[in-house]
């Protein structure tokens, strides 16, 4: 069992939500990448959030709020997951954050942004997660192992093909580039 | 020399800060010696750079953050009116269960209610014990004690004073009559059944009842068994 899971005996339930609140807002905007970066359009990013966010809290007594990151980011992966195998799901519409700098700029820029997120969009699941995890959010193998249930042979296999078909997808725009 | 995947994953490994120590001066002499596998860790940076692009461009905005933190609060609202619910239906289902419960065994044990769970002695206290007429009531004697005989089976063949006092007189003067023996258990219920002759003779009843005694199915029923309650027989019409 991890630090996050480890019964917090001495926590009362006030303490509890208190800490639970406070891992909302620090933890929130990363969650939120992170399940953006899972489910893409195929559901809604912030409806995994949420729904993670509260089956948590409904067992809120189960767990250490001090150090909830960890906790955090597998129950999000988990529920990502969970709702990518999901039957009904409704796709959820495509938003571009503009950060181009000059009108040229944003048109290299989406048109490369599509392009990766399209292939990321394409790989299976756990490739996915595992590549976000490790990429984003700078996990150690062994951690990105944890929070998808996974060894750490078969989350090196995952990342290392994920890499491979992402640049499979890639080339023809890489080329042209 | 021709790059293979495993100099990939390797290249891809010591990005990741996974690459083991003992691999990592290996690989730096090779990187050093060789153009081509130098030119593939350059491309596997780029391709890291441009994901990493990506990701950057996944981050949330202010407004959407707080639209979610907002959502998460007002869910643990619901969820709180929600739990707050069910523990009150909760202990209404608790309370209603009781008084079923209650009722149930109300009705269960309507027939010996004049038994409940009161000790056998205090029972003969709180019933009419004696008819008068001998007829149409229920009178009831208790056991102090129940003796074990060598074989291990209970008697009531030397009668506690208490069976002496209370109905036996009574008995006496009904002449001839056949009465019903229940022995009950100190919760109520009926354990053994037997009809008796009285023959007007309270010393038969009790020695009749001595072998109704040790003719229970059980040790272990008798032993808990200090109540006999004798009903009469109904009027003669």
């Amino acid at each position: 069992m991890s630090d996050g899971e480890r019964k917090f005996e001495l926590a009362t339930p006030e303490l509890t939500a208190e800490l639970f609140d406070k891992a909302v807002r620090q933890h929130s905007r990363r969650l939120l990448a992170i399940a953006r970066a899972i489910v893409g359009t195929r559901a809604s990013p912030e409806d995994v959030v949420q729904q993670a966010l509260m089956n948590l809290y409904q067992h809120r007594m189960r767990y250490d709020w001090r150090e909830p990151g960890g906790l955090l980011k597998r129950a999000v992966v988990n529920e990502a997951l969970r709702l990518l195998r999901h039957p009904r799901m409704s796709l959820v519409a495509e938003e571009h954050p503009d950060t181009a700098q000059t009108p040229l700029d944003g048109v290299i820029d989406s048109e490369l942004t599509l392009q990766v997120r399209k292939a990321i969009a394409r790989l299976p699941d756990h490739f996915r997660a595992a590549l976000v995890l490790c990429e984003y959010e700078n996990l150690s193998y062994v951690q990105i192992a944890e929070s998808l249930g996974a060894s750490v042979p078969q989350v090196k296999t995952w990342i290392h093909r994920a890499r491979r078909q992402l640049e499979e997808m890639l080339r023809p725009y890489v080329k042209v580039k | 020399m021709a790059i293979t995947e495993s100099n990939i994953e390797a290249l891809e490994m010591w990005l990741d800060g996974e690459l083991p120590e003992s691999q990592v001066e290996e690989l730096r002499r090779q990187l050093s010696t060789d153009p081509e596998l130098a030119q593939m860790l350059d491309r596997v940076r780029a391709q890291r750079e441009s994901r990493s692009h990506l990701f950057q461009l996944l981050e949330p905005t202010e407004a959407e953050v707080e639209g979610l933190i907002a959502d998460i609060r007002s869910g643990v609202r619901s969820e709180e009116i929600w739990a707050r619910r069910v523990r009150s239906l909760k202990q209404l289902t608790k309370i209603a269960a009781s008084i079923v419960i209650v009722f149930m065994a109300g009705w269960l044990s309507r027939d010996r209610v004049h038994v409940g769970s009161a000790p056998a002695n205090e029972m003969i206290a709180a019933v009419p014990v004696v008819s008068p007429a001998g007829k149409g009531n229920v009178q009831m004697a208790s056991m102090s004690q129940p003796i074990t005989n060598n074989d291990g089976q209970i008697r009531f063949i030397q009668p506690p004073l208490e069976f002496r006092r209370v109905p036996l007189t009574q008995l006496a003067s009904d002449a001839r009559q056949v009465y019903t023996v229940n022995l009950i258990d100190p919760s109520g219920r009926v354990i053994g059944t037997q009809q008796i002759d009285l023959q007007g003779n309270p010393q038969g009843l009790v020695e009749q009842l001595g072998r109704f005694q040790t003719g229970l199915p059980s040790q272990s029923q008798s032993q808990r068994s200090n109540t006999i309650m004798v009903n009469s027989p109904e009027p003669a019409d």
